[in-house]
């Protein structure tokens, strides 16, 4: 019960007070719910300052097919070494990508864990949509890391291609194809055969290295690499 | 009286709780610590997640405001004058009903979009639905007829 003072008459709450906040904490949830819709995180542009596109041989790369450096980068969406070298990397792009300097191609060497083929599977789908969508999808799964979570489940994976804009009845069909799985299977045993036995394996204009260099031993290499090319 | 102490002391309880586990999880996010998680990094995917910040502001921030505006109009009930009480029954609705829903939805957000859950999440998640059954609970008191 409202005590009641013996000179001020306490203020009655009305039905219709509560109903005009409640209608107003509707508003702003709804507010908030639509603000907080999922974009790229920031290191992820929907613009690139380099070029991207496809190998003859279907795979994806960025930065200048005349680029003096060819980085050849076998990769695994949940390996923790690979994600450390994508972000190494990263911070070199405005000195060897975007310059010219540098092309990186991808490929998928599926192996880390059991969730690793799906998650090379819808990247790949991704790139069906184009090789810019490949790696804005690429940074996003890359970005949003974890292992022994569900980061890489096929609801997760299919809410990237929301984010990213993609058409996602496509994606998914891609993503639930028999025909994909076996592609990146055929990936994973041909970079075996060819002596691929873990990720981050790189290769620069045919030099072969293994594990994620930190950005400053890797620009080391690279600017020697020009240097020896001058 | 006993009984609105009760129920004010109880959102004033779970309010200064619900704070220091957003200050927990804010200091977290802006010095780049993991989270305390047991062994699973599910609660780092969460709360780095897209969905973890809107235009910028991080969630968590929002509720710290939240638990912190709550704490503190709560503990003025009964310091001001009694007509005061009302609309502070009000706010506390308000920003209760604002937090339940909107941990409603985040909830939504991690079971089916993320597919991971953050346990410091869940916990405020409760918090705050305890506080806005008691807010309930006041209103439905105050909505009477003196």
């Amino acid at each position: 019960m409202i005590i009641m003072e013996s000179q001020t008459m306490p203020r009655v709450i009305s039905i219709k007070q509560v109903l005009i906040i409640t209608v107003l904490s509707v508003l702003i949830v709804t507010v908030l719910v639509i603000l907080n819709r999922p974009r790229l995180t920031l290191n992820v542009s929907s613009e690139f300052n380099y070029e991207t596109g496809v190998t003859a041989n279907g795979e994806p790369y960025k930065g200048s097919p005349d680029a003096q450096i060819t980085m050849v980068l076998y990769s695994d969406f949940v390996c923790v070494h690979c994600g450390d070298f994508t972000d190494a990397i990263k911070e070199l792009s405005e000195e060897f990508i975007e310059s010219g300097k540098l092309r990186i191609i991808f490929r998928n060497y599926a192996h880390y864990s059991d969730e690793s083929p799906l998650a090379a599977q819808a990247a790949e789908c991704a790139l069906d949509q184009g090789a810019d969508k490949f790696w804005q999808y690429h940074d996003l799964i890359i970005e949003n890391r974890g292992i022994g979570t569900r980061a890489y489940s096929k609801a997760q994976l299919s809410a990237y291609a929301v984010q990213i804009g993609l058409d996602t009845v496509r994606f998914n069909k891609g993503l639930n194809s028999e025909a994909r799985a076996k592609k990146i299977q055929d990936d994973y045993d041909k970079a075996k055969k060819d002596g691929i036995t873990g990720t981050p394996t790189w290769f620069l204009n045919g030099t072969k290295y293994k594990g994620a260099y930190t950005e400053t031993r890797l620009r080391g290499i690279l600017n020697n690499l020009l240097k020896n090319r001058q | 009286m006993q009984k609105i102490d009760w129920k004010k002391w109880s959102i004033i309880s779970f309010s200064f709780a619900g704070f220091w586990l957003s200050c927990y999880l804010l200091w977290a996010r802006l010095t780049n610590h993991q989270v305390f998680c047991g062994n699973s990094i599910s609660c780092d995917l969460v709360l780095k997640s897209a969905y973890s910040a809107i235009a910028g502001v991080p969630v968590t921030f929002l509720g710290l405001l939240a638990y912190l505006i709550l704490l503190i109009i709560t503990l003025l009930r009964g310091h001001v004058v009694k007509y005061h009480d009302a609309n502070i029954r009000l706010a506390t609705y308000g920003i209760s009903l604002t937090g339940f829903l909107y941990s409603g939805y985040l909830t939504y957000i991690q079971i089916f979009v993320l597919g991971a859950m953050c346990v410091w999440c869940l916990i405020s998640m409760v918090l705050i639905t305890i506080i806005f059954i008691m807010t309930i609970h006041d209103i439905t008191e105050a909505l009477r007829p003196i």
